[in-house]
């Protein structure tokens, strides 16, 4: 039956799907150059990527809101900018999968440029906007997890390992910048098992627990 | 003051409403699908506000279907789910045309003007690949999701029922866009954009006493003081 706890622990799916597609595809992600965005792994990998960041907008929305009563200000405050560095993530992981393959042979300096923004290399090509706008994102993905780790911690909610798990992996991110490129992905696997266990607990918690709360108006009930 | 359940659900009326106003405005300003707009403001702006409405949209559709999920059913989370996508597959169009558009408009002109031609209707001397099958797909997921949620908020009798009725036919003429002339084919999007408003509005606006009620979970109900009747 839809009932708003119920909505809340099946969001707890889309988070776990979303952190294995996180996880999962770090050790096979093709290299940012070129000559990767024309493959079939680069189709498949991005495609995954599309659809992670779907259903991590669905999963952090659940965590949070089953939370939000306890996760106050800080977790509100760490839960939009997680949905502001997912949402921007999702327009540039539409431009990886719709629109680098298409260009790549006439355009190669834009592609270039383009992925510039995740291994380092800035490109030939003045590209506006698109590089600040991923630092946008990397802003909000660190501030967002620690805000939203300690959060999820101090609410008491949700196990607190992951939460601690979550903001630690937020501050790494950056850290991982000091590592060449190929390693610097894997700082996306403790976030991945973050969230995994995060939309786990959401999930698995006892039904009695959760279904218990009358989650209708006494208007809806009566009907 | 505490966030509960019912306060965010109630705080998603704003964004809606962000939502359907920046939806309404985009309709209204869009400037013609043409190379020579890509570089001016009016572009910008439009398209700022066009990704404007995918973010608050995701947002605040999740509050006005929370809101109403237990009575819409299936209907209402068909609905939810297909304008979500729809939500989302417009946020990487906008995001194109924000970001990627304006820096090629010099160095590729024949990329944005392929772009263009799947709003426009000109063929692309440039291969897009599944690009315009995509934006093919976002128009039923538009029209069904707008038409399927808004019949469900009508059957749910929670939210006003002719915002419902207003965002179901709203979605339902989109197709009629086709049979206009391209300069008047965006403004489609204004009657979409009052019903979200409208639909916003009541949810921000519902008497606290009829939302603030039940709907916390049994544990967290102890710290909850019931509202006074207004």
């Amino acid at each position: 039956m839809i009932t708003t706890p119920n909505l809340i622990r099946w969001s707890g799916l889309a988070a776990i799907a979303a952190g294995l597609i996180f996880a999962g595809i770090q050790p096979i992600h093709p290299a940012d150059v070129v000559e990767s965005v024309t493959t079939n792994l680069w189709t498949i990998i991005i495609g995954l990527k599309f659809v992670m960041c779907l259903f991590f907008l669905v999963g952090i929305t659940g965590i949070y809101a089953r939370q939000a009563d306890k996760a106050g200000w800080l977790g509100f405050a760490g839960f939009a900018l997680l949905v502001v560095s997912w949402w921007l993530l999702t327009g540039f992981v539409f431009v990886e999968f719709f629109v680098l393959p298409v260009v790549a042979t006439p355009l190669p300096g834009f592609v270039e440029s383009a992925l510039g923004v995740a291994n380092g290399h800035s490109g030939a090509m003045d590209i506006g906007a698109f590089v600040p706008a991923y630092a946008v994102v990397g802003v909000c993905y660190l501030l967002g997890g620690v805000l939203f780790g300690i959060a999820t911690v101090r609410a008491a909610v949700l196990p607190r390992w992951p939460a601690i798990l979550l903001a630690v992996a937020a501050i790494i991110t950056p850290a991982a910048a000091l590592l060449p490129h190929a390693l610097q992905r894997y700082a996306a696997v403790p976030m991945g098992i973050a969230l995994i266990w995060l939309g786990y607990s959401l999930w698995s918690e006892r039904r009695g627990k959760v279904a218990a709360a009358p989650a209708g108006r006494p208007a809806d009930l009566a009907a | 003051m505490t966030i509960t359940t019912q306060s965010l659900i109630r705080w998603s009326g704003p964004a809606v409403i962000i939502a359907g106003l920046s939806y309404a405005l985009v309709g209204v300003f869009h400037p013609p699908n043409i190379v020579a707009s890509v570089t001016t403001p009016l572009w910008m702006v439009v398209h700022v506000l066009a990704m404007t409405t995918s973010i608050f949209g995701l947002v605040g559709l999740s509050g006005l279907y929370a809101r109403q999920a237990e009575k819409t059913g299936w209907l209402g989370l068909a609905g939810y789910v297909l304008l979500s996508l729809w939500l989302a597959l417009i946020l990487g169009f906008t995001f194109v045309e924000v970001f990627i558009l304006p820096p090629l408009a010099t160095a590729a002109p024949a990329f944005v003007a392929g772009w263009l031609g799947m709003f426009n209707g000109t063929s692309s001397t440039l291969d897009l690949g599944s690009l315009p099958t995509v934006w093919t797909i976002t128009g039923p997921l538009y029209i069904l999701g707008g038409l399927l949620f808004g019949i469900a908020t009508f059957r749910a009798r929670i939210l006003p029922r002719w915002a419902g009725v207003l965002l179901a036919v709203g979605a339902a003429m989109g197709p009629v866009a086709a049979l206009l002339p391209l300069d008047l084919q965006p403004k489609v999007a204004v009657p979409v954009g009052f019903a979200l408003i409208w639909l916003g509005y009541s949810l921000w606006s519902e008497r606290r006493t009829k939302s603030v009620a039940p709907a916390t979970h049994a544990a967290d109900v102890s710290g909850l003081t019931p509202a006074p009747a207004v």
